[in-house]
């Protein structure tokens, strides 16, 4: 009997977890029409591979200076020129693409398990709890989050460490958010309460039912909030706080291109158009997301 | 619809103001400089210790004695419309007649003994400058005197040569302040403080109209100052920290003077008529400095390999541009008694045979402080490029003033880049920095010391600085001075000159007066301007 | 006079009534956020590495001034009660002296903010003026090319950096075009000529009878403000084509046109009509936005604004200045959001 009602809650679980899957196949069936969305996809895809194949196609070491040749405007050889310590632009741009993912990805990694956490917690467990974490939720939603994180960085000490840090304690609550609106259906339903009563403690309840269902919308949601997520990384760099020389990172690269942009525009112009792209690509995606989200708006 | 017509309305409000002509040049009477200010912390002269204070200050108070305008190592009459020295090293000031201060107040020899001692009481950096040539709070009480209402008598407190002395004078330490004044708005025992920080209570050509720091300074005209009343009526300084936008202001005509350009952007000016630019010697120098408390920059054979590991040439043509001449002796080339750069020169492989010798065959890992400025940055960006094309992999960790020159002077650091400051026109006021040491010990009261600094023990060396200072004969000082130089240079020093330190200004071609100025601190009472 | 209150009266108060409630839900959870801002700033200026007492005695000072210091500063105080006593400087608008002005904070700020609110304030309608006719439009022509067009358009203002297209801005409006004046709020030779009044230098000049530094002013005020508006005409515009798409889908909208009204008046007389409370609503959240991008913008033209006053103090780590701006900041968030939610609750029906 008891053998029955596993099996059948086992079922359920993977008839829950097929219907995810089929919810995410239709959301990709509309996504794709998107054109916009798609370009954006593409673009992202672009990048990524760039940055990993950074040290093979890089024409040059972006550290390497070279005060024989300063400023160069772009060439044949220096595609997009030369900084003002020789740095081919091209490069570093390459590198500067790492970096900015690397940040997109540590962020993305600390934010979605915290918020999932804190979402989850509240969602499955109800009671004060909830009300408890909400509150602190409702309270981060309600804050300026780049003005928070500049107050973090300032505080911790610049650095690209503490710059993801930073961005991360304030990008984290939405997640949770979400988190918890998506627990609260599933924890209603019929195979959770099957599992339940058959005695498997809520931890193994939470990792093996609830964060996997909860896993895909929680990825959408962190991907809506990747471009403000590469503006305030750039933002803390060209502010001083976050790379630090020499390594490459298009903020940096922007606030040190500023000191020479009347006469060489190229050194500060090519990091803001690499950040300007990705991010609209991330934004492109995110908004075509939204509205495969909400059908009726697209 | 309404919306429509009132955002039509509005656009069109923008645009017709827009296009409103606003670039006349700035107005005839009005000095508008752009300054990056950060370091620009107090208007109170017994407390500033920084460039763009002295800037300011020069302009609210007068000293005694003043530096030339255009020829600085001449002294000429301040507030003393002469002076006297004596045998014995006394000097005896007689105050001009007809210098009023600010407030109405004339000047007299008390205000000058107050403002001295007051110095001394408050005890903050400019002190030390007066401590360097042997005075402190308690002797200056008895050496410095005012025996009637027009005359200063300040003795000598150890055997020194005078023109030391009268040059520390002429300095920012010397500048007057009108004693009842500040003592009128006293707090508790600040001795004027907290409210001489934002005011001014000189008697000088100009007055402090406001002072926002790292926002503006403003200044009106004197208009009874005891040498005319100066052409400007206002000078306005504003807080630029950016290069490139006193660039573009100059070049619009938007501001007359920039005082904080990159070295590019000055060579990018070079070819505009419409702009002069100004190069003043600072006597100082951009310096890479090593801590000899470093396990591995305490051996001197991993010092001696420094010099090979920096792009002398290249650093001086690309990257100090206007901010400095190639120099690898720390005293300015021109100055009597200089000797001649010993070549070092960039040498990869050699450098790599020393550090092998020295037992770092593969280099080895540390870390370099730096002002998050230009050129310091550059300057550290090269020579990291350089040390890592031996194996020497150093981290550059950028900061501002208190934080770099803090490390400094808590002797916790390995490799900084920074720039010295010329004390007095003269090798001994250039050099003194790197070869005096007279106690190695952590409480030494020698802070600005760069030996102290990088816990380097030099008995022989401060020793032959100390007798440069006492010595009153002209030939016998040359003589000694050329010994100190080359001493430093071949004790393995932990000190590094990469470059001497100029500092340019780009000035509008149609103000007059300043341009031709050799002083390190500008005098703008004998700014004009002509019609553009 | 009878002592039954006339049926307006009860009406009235009624509606005081709804309108008390309609405010009290969310002015208690602004309350409680307001607290958790407080306590989250406490700690961002206890994580500090810098030792804020030894930032005050200096490193020359011996262990006796230290401690003194120190317990001046409430440092030797359990952690619950300093938190209190920030708290009650905080309220009483007591944030200590800041470093690098040596003034009050409270001074400072207050002599910094009308210039951010001037800035803000312009650049948010500019960027109503961008959005809303931009975003009806892409509603209109929903799926058509134009509304891809307009929305890559808006999108590009999200996500260009905005310190990236003020320095681009100032070459190409300021230094090659000639159409704007360059950084600041003035011209520098118009600075302090103008008494302050309120603060706000449109304002001033204008009570000082100057036209032309009032003029200059604008000339100053309409790049950064554009540069400002455009990021935020993203939002605006997407909100407003999602409102006006709930609009064109009722079923008046296909009445109206039946009864043969002109497309245009549809749109603008029936179906905008119907969105503006929710615009106004989305107006106070960009508005909480735009003063956040006033930071970097400010930065950038040397605007002396609170966000430049606030990027200086990170700079130098002048955590008074930091937290004091912060707070400010959080502040107008949080004062934005509890509009927003009352705007919500009284006007929109649907809510009530």
């Amino acid at each position: 009997m008891l053998h029955g009602v596993v099996e059948n809650a086992g079922a359920k679980a993977a008839d829950a977890e097929s219907r995810q899957v089929s919810r995410l196949l239709s959301f990709w069936r509309i996504f794709r029409t998107d054109f916009s969305g798609m370009l954006g996809l593409a673009a992202v895809g672009i990048l990524i591979v760039l940055a990993l194949l950074a040290p093979v196609i890089a024409p040059y070491d972006p550290y390497l200076q070279s005060l024989q040749s300063t400023l160069l405007p772009p060439s044949a050889r220096h595609l997009a020129g030369t900084d003002e310590l020789g740095r081919d632009v091209l490069s570093r741009m390459l590198y500067g693409a790492r970096t900015t993912l690397l940040v997109v990805v540590s962020v993305s990694v600390l934010v979605a398990p915290i918020g999932l956490l804190i979402g989850i917690c509240a969602g499955y467990f109800g009671g004060w709890i909830d009300r408890t974490l909400m509150r602190v939720v409702d309270i981060f939603l309600a804050l300026p989050s780049l003005v928070l994180a500049l107050g973090f960085v300032a505080a911790l000490g610049a650095g690209t460490e503490n710059a993801v840090l930073a961005i991360a304690l304030t990008a984290w609550p939405p997640i949770a958010r979400l988190a918890r609106a998506e627990t609260l259906t599933i924890r209603s339903s019929d195979y959770i309460a099957a599992a339940r009563m058959y005695g498997a403690s809520s931890f193994r309840i939470i990792t093996a039912h609830v964060v996997p269902l909860c896993m895909p919308s929680i990825i959408v949601r962190v991907t809506l909030s990747m471009a403000s997520v590469i503006l305030t990384a750039a933002g803390l760099g060209f502010l001083g706080l976050g790379a630090q020389p020499p390594s490459a990172e298009w903020g940096t690269m922007i606030s040190t291109g500023r000191k020479v942009m009347i006469d060489h525009w190229w050194v500060a112009a090519f990091p803001g158009i690499a950040i300007l792209v990705t991010s609209l690509s991330f934004n492109l995606i995110g908004d075509a997301l939204r509205d495969a989200l909400d059908p009726r708006k697209a | 619809m309404r919306t429509r017509i009132l955002a039509s309305l509005a656009m069109a409000a923008l645009l017709s103001s827009a296009a409103m002509p606003a670039w006349a040049d700035t107005p005839k009477d009005q000095l508008i400089i752009g300054l990056s200010m950060t370091n620009l912390l107090t208007l109170d002269p017994a407390e500033a210790v920084e460039t763009e204070s002295f800037d300011v200050l020069n302009n609210l108070y007068d000293r005694l004695i003043e530096m030339d305008a255009k020829v600085p190592s001449k002294l000429v009459p301040g507030l003393a419309e002469k002076w006297d020295v004596a045998a014995d090293g006394t000097l005896t000031f007689t105050l001009r007649s007809g210098a009023k201060f600010q407030s109405g107040n004339p000047v007299t020899s008390a205000d000058v003994v107050w403002s001295l001692k007051r110095v001394m009481k408050l005890n903050r950096g400019p002190a030390s400058f007066m401590r360097e040539i042997g005075y402190s709070g308690e002797n200056l009480e008895k050496l410095l005197s005012a025996p009637d209402e027009k005359t200063v008598v300040l003795k000598p407190a150890e055997k020194i040569n005078p023109e030391i002395v009268l040059y520390t004078l002429a300095r920012t330490v010397g500048n007057v302040v009108d004693s009842k004044t500040v003592i009128g708005h006293q707090k508790g025992e600040d001795l004027g403080r907290a409210w001489l920080t934002n005011n001014s209570a000189g008697s000088g050509p100009f007055v402090l109209r406001r002072w926002s720091a790292n926002d503006a300074v403003i200044l009106d005209r004197n208009e009874a100052y005891w040498r005319g009343e100066p052409q400007m009526r206002r000078v306005v300084i504003r807080h630029m920290p950016e290069s490139q936008s006193q660039r573009l202001q100059i070049e619009q005509g938007d501001i007359d003077v920039a005082r904080s350009l990159s070295a590019p952007d000055l060579k990018a000016m070079a070819q505009n008529r419409a702009i002069q630019i100004q190069k003043v010697g600072s006597g100082g120098f951009y310096y890479l400095a090593v801590s000899t408390a470093d396990e591995i920059f305490a051996k001197p054979a991993v010092r001696e390999v420094l010099p090979y590991l920096i792009d002398y040439d290249g650093i001086g043509s690309a990257v100090v541009g206007d901010y400095g001449i190639k120099r690898q002796v720390p005293v300015p080339a021109d100055y009597p008694g200089a000797i001649a750069d010993p070549g070092y020169k960039l040498d990869i492989a050699k450098a790599k045979d020393m550090l092998a010798k020295a037992g770092y065959p593969n280099g080895f890992s540390t870390s370099m402080l730096v002002l998050s400025d230009s050129p310091f940055v550059d300057i550290a960006t090269a020579i990291q490029g350089t040390l890592a094309q031996a194996g020497i992999k150093a981290e550059i960790v950028q900061g501002n003033g208190t934080q770099v020159y803090g490390k400094m002077r808590d002797r916790k650091f390995s490799m900084i880049v920074g720039r010295s400051g010329g004390q007095m026109p003269n090798v001994l006021g250039a050099i003194q920095a790197y070869t005096s040491n007279f106690d190695n010990g952590p409480k030494s009261t020698q802070t600005a010391s760069l030996a102290w600094r990088t816990s380097w023990d030099i008995p022989e060396l401060t020793k032959l600085t100390t007798e440069a200072r006492s010595e009153g004969d002209e030939a016998k000082r040359t003589a000694l001075y050329k010994q100190i130089q080359e001493t430093f240079l071949n004790t393995a020093p932990p000190l590094f000159s990469v470059a001497a330190a100029t500092q340019p200004s780009a000035i509008r071609a149609n103000v007059q007066g300043l341009t031709e100025q050799q002083a390190r601190s500008p005098y703008w009472f004998y700014v004009t301007k002509s019609q553009k | 006079m009878s002592a039954v209150p006339s049926p307006e009266r009860i009406e009235r108060g009624q509606h005081l009534r709804e309108l008390a409630a309609a405010a009290a839900g969310p002015l208690v959870s602004i309350l409680i956020a307001f607290v958790g801002l407080l306590v989250i700033i406490f700690f961002m200026g206890r994580i500090l590495p810098i030792d804020p007492v030894l930032a005050i005695v200096g490193d020359q000072a011996d262990a006796s001034t230290y401690q003194q210091v120190a317990r001046e500063m409430g440092y030797d105080k359990p952690i619950v009660q300093q938190f209190l006593i920030y708290v009650r400087d905080a309220l009483s608008g007591d944030f200590g002296r800041a470093r690098l002005t040596g003034n009050l904070v409270w001074t400072d700020i207050l002599s910094v903010f009308p210039a951010t609110v001037e800035l803000a304030t312009a650049a948010i309608l500019i960027g109503a003026i961008l959005g809303i006719p931009l975003g009806v439009t892409a509603a209109v022509n929903r799926g058509k090319p134009l509304d891809h067009i307009l929305r890559v358009v808006m999108l590009m203002g999200h996500s260009a950096p905005i310190f990236w297209l003020g320095l681009i801005g100032l070459i190409v409006f300021y230094a090659t075009l000639q159409w704007v004046g360059g950084s600041g709020q003035l011209s520098l030779y118009n600075m302090d000529i103008v008494p302050r009044v309120t603060g706000f230098i449109l304002i001033d000049s204008l009570i000082a009878g100057e036209v032309e530094i009032f003029q200059d002013a604008v000339n100053h005020l309409i790049l950064p403000a554009g540069i400002l508006g455009y990021g935020s005409t993203a939002f605006i515009g997407r909100m407003t084509r999602s409102f006006m798409l709930d609009q064109l889908t009722q079923e008046y909208v296909t009445a109206a046109r039946v009864k043969g009204l002109s497309r245009r008046q549809v749109i603008w007389n029936h179906a905008f009509r119907n969105i503006r409370v929710q615009l106004l609503t989305v107006l106070a959240l960009a508005y909480g936005g735009l003063l956040e991008g006033t930071v970097l913008i400010e930065s950038v033209f040397s605007w002396p604004g609170l966000g430049q006053y606030f990027t200086n103090a990170l700079l130098i780590g002048d955590m008074n200045a930091v937290m004091a701006s912060t707070l400010v900041i959080g502040s107008i968030f949080l004062g934005l959001n509890l509009l927003t939610d009352i705007f919500y609750k009284i006007l929109d029906p649907r809510t009530r």
